[in-house]
């Protein structure tokens, strides 16, 4: 049995005590449902337009991914691929709505902002781009904060994604079959994102 | 007065990435008058960054140059010894055909640049950008002349004026540019690019400007419209030989 393999790469010695320590090393298991997304205006147009509260209220967010445009090479037997540009993808946001309809309002008047109904010339893009920073948050809050004796929060990783401006807002179906909360799904495109507070 | 210097995209002075710097020349002048800074075009802009060295050959046969030598005759000796071959042997003169170097075509470059301004600030450089081309690629009336494009045919009472003494029979060569590669080093200090071949003085002999690359005519409020495409072809003045090939063109 396995008399034509060598044995000599073979990982050995695994076992629960050393699977249990990596993962307490490292901070025990992240979940996706620690996060905060907060959009921060850039451009002159929406500097006021954002609801302050609008963290609250974002459900769901991609945390985002980057990927390379490559180049098929092939000399001679199998062909191989290398880098020639970095790609984005969109960023998908889910937000609940309250009875106000400040979120979707918000939204609209940014889409609004950029290409207005009543002329439908568009803005130019420096007066209506945001940063949208996105934090990925500890299982266990920081040190008391003894002004509001509320945990401080802990951010375990965060991305900023710049140059970022809505391309779709998604319809919103609503039927008396559904007492579900009402939520608005927002497509948003950037030019690119980093990590300015990681420190490796 | 200093040469004007225009950029696009305005970040890309500030901070990093490649770009190509075009510099118009007078005729025979080695004083810039313009540069013009451009993003070197990518794919998404669809302009490729091709050097073409194209040599031409002709067809030459060399048994015909042999008899029509000796003949003194030229096209009369090697038809003449062809059918005297093919009488008396039933076989015909190989005309033994090699081609012979004649001439080598000037290089042409061509750049199609998609620029779309994030600012009214960009529009404005681009709309620099292109009247400044446009203008130093153009051929200019002499002296004080001027020729109003409105005005059609000269008509029997602007002859006067239109030869007199402000008019001109001459134009003025347009400007002859040079374009040079450039990159952020390892020191983040500006450096002439040398991985990519020289391009030696130039003339702009083409110059294309689309104001609707998308296919669709929108525009900012302002009314200037939200992507432009430049499209530059330029010729070397010179042929580019072995010894300018050794030298990095």
């Amino acid at each position: 049995m396995g008399n034509n393999f060598s044995q000599s790469n073979v990982p050995q010695y695994l076992d629960i005590q050393s699977l249990r320590s990596a993962f307490t090393k490292a901070g025990d298991v992240a979940k996706g449902c620690r996060f905060a997304a907060v959009i921060r205006p850039n451009g002159d147009k929406i500097l006021n337009l954002i609801p302050r509260d609008l963290i609250y209220m974002c459900e769901s967010v991609e945390f985002p991914g980057r990927g390379f445009d490559v180049t098929q090479i092939r000399y001679w037997g199998a062909g191989q691929v290398f880098p020639n540009n970095t790609l984005y993808e969109t960023s998908n946001m889910s937000f609940i709505c309250r009875q106000d309809s400040v979120e979707r309002a918000f939204f609209d008047n940014w889409m609004d902002i950029i290409n207005p109904t009543t002329s439908f010339t568009f803005e130019y893009p420096e007066n209506y781009y945001a940063t949208i920073q996105i934090y990925h948050l500890s299982e266990v809050g920081g040190p008391v904060d003894p002004s509001t004796r509320q945990p401080s929060y802990q951010g375990i990783y965060g991305w900023s994604l710049y140059k970022a401006w809505p391309t779709l807002i998604a319809p919103q179906q609503v039927t008396w079959a559904d007492q579900d909360i009402l939520r608005l799904q927002v497509t948003l495109t950037y030019k690119y994102w980093d990590r300015p507070d990681y420190n490796p | 007065m200093p040469a004007a210097r225009y950029y696009f995209p305005l970040v890309q002075d500030q901070t990093q990435g490649s770009w190509m710097n075009i510099s118009a020349f007078a005729p025979s002048s080695a004083t810039v008058a313009l540069t013009v800074s451009l993003f070197i075009p990518g794919a998404i802009s669809g302009s490729n960054l091709t050097f073409t060295s194209r040599h031409e050959y002709s067809e030459t046969k060399v048994t015909k140059a042999a008899v029509d030598a000796a003949s003194g005759i030229t096209g009369v000796g090697f038809g003449a010894a062809q059918a005297v071959g093919q009488m008396a042997f039933g076989s015909t003169l190989n005309p033994k055909v090699e081609v012979l170097y004649r001439d080598t075509d000037l290089r042409t470059f061509e750049f199609v640049y998609i620029m779309s301004p994030a600012s009214r600030q960009e529009q404005t450089m681009i709309q620099n950008i292109i009247q400044s081309l446009r203008m130093y690629a153009a051929p200019t009336l002499s002296g004080s002349a001027y020729s109003d494009p409105r005005q059609g045919y000269i008509g029997t009472d602007a002859q006067a004026q239109y030869l007199g003494i402000n008019s001109s029979y001459l134009f003025d060569s347009p400007n002859e540019f040079v374009i040079d590669f450039y990159y952020y080093d390892e020191n983040g200090a500006l450096a002439v690019n040398k991985n990519i071949p020289y391009i030696g003085r130039c003339v702009l002999e083409g110059i294309e400007v689309m104001y609707n690359p998308n296919g669709e005519w929108s525009t900012f409020s302002d009314g200037s419209p939200i992507a432009t495409q430049l499209h530059l072809a330029f010729r070397e003045m010179r042929v580019i030989d072995g010894k300018n090939i050794a030298n990095g063109y």
